[in-house]
């Protein structure tokens, strides 16, 4: 039998919140604000999407599904151009791009492919794999985005130095591309390499706690890690690659005004 | 003897901000195998002028020719090429000095690298230390050889000499002429020592609110 906390139950994690709270009072931590401040952001934003996916569930309609997915595809945009250092310009829609695109490959690859879900926008599927997608282009956008403009300022002599000997932009940015990839792509590795031994992924322990077999869970977790490698991976590339065609002029000059 | 103009610029205007003009109908022609002087006062213009002389910035207006042909038809790396540009702070990568050498050039002959080491008073050891290991001095002139092993028909340099004391100024001079002399190479060296551009051999320009002028 699976049990379903009540509203009481959640309230009693406020224990959890109170003792922390407590600690960054006598250790000066001064953290309370803030961890308040996320803990209700968290709640409100947590009840009221499950409400949302709830009312998708319901009326089953694809349109509803796409519109969800959508809007949550603007806000994580949004999210990730904030992170974004910088006068660039065109942040959000860059971010945009890549996560949408990154998102839509790989959520194709898995819900049509891998799982063949019927109908094709079954929400069950769709929305939760679709959001932990997006969760991760999201971060390695932000990640990537971030490293690969403040390498940029840093280095930008070097960048010069290859454009004056004659190199392509394409390869003046080639270290400084190669690190911004990696950094977005390090904290997955690591996740990778302890996956089941030090730690149980959120989605596999949530399937176990929700009844499913722990080798269903292991099976998706798996799809799960490998779809989130490939989506860290395509959309720090894709964003990278964009943020390139917006610094550089069509005759491999530096924009210095965006920098 | 007659030289045929190499590069040719005429009423180019820049500005960083969209404002203040940095240059503003500046005209300027280099002759095969010329070498032309250019001092001013710092934030006069003369790094951004050598930066435009390599495409590596782009002027607002004006026309820009290179072997009678404009800047536009050139593909801007072999333009690059040819018009090589060394800037004022040294950039070496965290290799070894030949490495540094060959970034732009891999197939160099171990002959003309030595060549250029002997002319620019370099030891024939510095080839294999690490480039972050070897004095500012040192840098800027493997910064020169570097640029050229490239064969270029034109060399820019920004102050190439602001960080050498007197004796190794001479020994930069002297390499210099040589090659240049050798090589039928054009130059334009920019410096903020308006005495010893005076006293130099070759054509010396002061740049002036925002163009050159003979001096």
């Amino acid at each position: 039998m699976i049990i379903d906390p009540s509203y009481a139950d959640l309230a009693l994690t406020g224990i959890l919140i109170l003792a922390v709270l407590y600690l960054s009072h006598r250790e000066h931590l001064e953290i309370g604000r803030t961890y308040i401040h996320a803990s209700i952001r968290a709640v409100v934003q947590l009840i009221l999407v499950g409400y949302v996916i709830e009312y998708v569930f319901r009326l089953d309609r694809w349109y509803l599904v796409a519109l969800l997915l959508t809007a949550m595809s603007f806000v994580a945009a949004h999210e990730g151009a904030r992170r974004f250092p910088g006068k660039i310009g065109y942040a959000a829609g860059m971010v945009w791009v890549s996560i949408f695109a990154g998102t839509f490959i790989n959520t194709f690859v898995v819900t049509e492919v891998i799982l063949k879900i019927e109908p094709w926008w079954s929400p069950r599927y769709l929305l939760p794999l679709a959001g932990m997608i997006m969760g991760n282009a999201l971060n390695s956008g932000s990640l990537a985005g971030e490293r690969f403009v403040s390498d940029f300022r840093s280095r930008i002599a070097e960048v010069e130095t290859h454009l004056t000997l004659g190199f392509s932009s394409a390869h003046a940015v080639r270290e400084i591309k190669r690190n911004a990839v990696r950094s977005a792509l390090i904290p997955t590795f690591n996740a990778m390499f302890t996956v089941g031994i030090v730690h149980l992924p959120g989605m596999m322990t949530g399937q176990i706690l929700s009844g499913s077999s722990p080798l269903t869970a292991t099976k998706y977790q798996i799809i799960v890690m490998f779809m989130i490698s490939s989506t860290v991976a395509l959309t720090a590339l894709i964003l990278i690659h964009l943020l390139k065609r917006r610094i550089f002029t069509a005759a491999e000059q530096i924009r210095y005004d965006l920098i | 003897m007659t030289h045929s103009t190499l590069v040719n610029l005429l009423n180019v205007f820049f500005s960083y901000d969209g404002a203040t003009p940095t240059l503003s109908g500046l005209d300027f022609t280099l002759k095969e195998g010329e070498v032309k002087y250019i001092s001013g006062h710092s934030g006069c213009g003369k790094s951004t002028f050598l930066k435009i002389l390599n495409r590596l910035v782009e002027p607002v207006a004006g026309d820009l020719q290179f072997g009678q042909k404009p800047y536009g038809a050139w593909d801007v790396k072999e333009l690059r090429k040819n018009i090589q540009l060394v800037q004022q702070i040294p950039v070496l990568f965290n290799a070894t000095v030949e490495e540094n050498l060959r970034l732009a050039t891999p197939n160099a002959s171990p002959e003309e690298i030595k060549y250029l080491l002997d002319a620019f008073n370099l030891p024939p050891e510095i080839l294999g230390k690490n480039a972050k290991n070897i004095s500012v001095g040192q840098a800027q002139r493997v910064c020169v050889a570097r640029a050229l092993l490239l064969r270029p028909k034109v060399l820019l340099m920004d102050e190439p000499t602001a960080a050498l004391d007197m004796e190794n100024r001479e020994i930069f001079q002297n390499a210099f002429d040589r090659v240049r002399a050798e090589r039928g190479l054009a130059a334009v060296w920019v410096t903020h020592d308006v005495e010893r551009a005076g006293r130099m051999d070759g054509g010396h320009l002061a740049m002036k609110g925002g163009r050159l002028h003979d001096n």
